[in-house]
């Protein structure tokens, strides 16, 4: 392969991946090399025309499908469908969600430390203080004899 | 929701919002990322697979993806790029599934509106001979046309979508539009045959 050869192999690699509008080629100096060879080279420049139309023609497909997705209102059915299924999960995902169990967890903790803290300053164990029955319960279940309170 | 081409970090923390507030059950939030997704995400789908009820149910199945993965969510990619990513790998394997089922390509037909026949042969002979290539390309080189075409996708976006290097995404690109070329250049050959009586003898 001459390097004449090697070039043009280059332009058509170029032309093939990035298209027929040479703006977009990310290597403006092949990209210069192409419009000379499009004006020089009869083979590139068929290339190059069978490359534009396959571009326009590519355009036209995605016209084409936008077109159809406006008219089909596929867009409304998959919302539809989504949120149908998604609603009834967000429920239990709100249950569930972090923020509640930490939030949860963190009351537990300072339910925990009260309890400890009350058992510190209170000399009786929990089951024969009355005051403290008083405090939760709101009355005093006192013992009936002394054997039964234990 | 749009990618921010000068700061994909900043887009990738604002998703990152709306993907703890998905992650809590926030429906609203997910309506966002339809509502920025959705159509885009319907067009590239349809793109690959060419049938629209599959692409529906492609699109679908990704989101679902987004909304289960929300509680655990890492602030990588944009919720976007991430969609982009499902709904292009579950549009190839649509195709692989097709492919041994049916073993051939199908595409929706798409009409152009308020033509008769005769004008739609003629205006979109092109876009008819391309599309149905289309769907005789393999299934990654049908993907990168849709990413770069449909999509408008940088190499270096659409070969992170499809999990490969630039420089093979680029040889991807250029096979696919090289066959689609071809079949332009023959078709051409074709109707060269036609014009002469001998060789429509020939020919068919």
């Amino acid at each position: 392969m001459n390097d004449s050869s090697g070039a043009t192999d280059r332009l058509d690699h170029m032309l093939d991946s990035h298209g027929s509008d040479f703006s977009r080629w990310p290597d403006q100096t092949a990209a210069a090399a192409a419009r000379r060879a499009a004006l020089s080279d009869h083979g590139f420049r068929q290339k190059l025309n069978q490359a534009r139309r396959v571009d326009a023609a590519l355009d036209g497909v995605a016209q084409r499908l936008d077109l159809r997705l406006a008219e089909s209102g596929a867009e409304m059915r998959l919302r539809d469908r989504l949120l149908a299924q998604v609603t009834a999960q967000s429920e239990e995902r709100r249950f569930f969600s972090p923020v509640l169990l930490s939030r949860f967890a963190a009351a537990m903790l300072v339910a925990c430390g009260l309890g400890v803290a009350a058992s510190r300053i209170s000399p009786l164990p929990a089951s024969l203080d009355p005051q403290r029955d008083e405090l939760a319960l709101g009355f005093v279940d006192l013992p009936l004899d002394e054997n039964s309170a234990i | 929701m749009s990618d921010s081409p000068s700061d994909p970090s900043a887009s990738v923390r604002r998703d990152s919002a709306l993907m703890s507030r998905i992650g809590a059950g926030d429906v609203a939030a997910f309506q966002e990322v339809m509502a920025g997704n959705g159509r885009r995400l319907l067009r590239l789908a349809y793109g690959i697979v060419g049938r629209l009820d599959e692409a529906e149910d492609i699109v679908q199945e990704a989101m679902l993806g987004l909304w289960q993965a929300a509680p655990e969510w890492q602030a990588r990619a944009t919720a976007a790029a991430y969609l982009r990513t499902l709904v292009t790998r579950k549009a190839i394997d649509v195709l692989r599934r097709r492919k041994k089922q049916a073993g051939e390509a199908v595409w929706d037909t798409l009409r152009d509106p308020g033509k008769s026949p005769e004008e739609q042969l003629a205006a979109s002979q092109d876009r008819d001979l391309v599309q149905y290539h289309l769907g005789l390309l393999p299934e990654r080189q049908r993907a990168a046309l849709a990413l770069s075409h449909f999509e408008q996708l940088s190499h270096q976006e659409a070969a992170e979508v499809l999990d490969m290097k630039v420089e093979a995404f680029a040889s991807l690109l250029a096979r696919a539009r090289r066959s689609l070329r071809h079949s332009v250049e023959q078709a051409d050959t074709h109707k060269e045959f036609r014009k002469t009586g001998k060789e429509i003898e020939g020919y068919e």
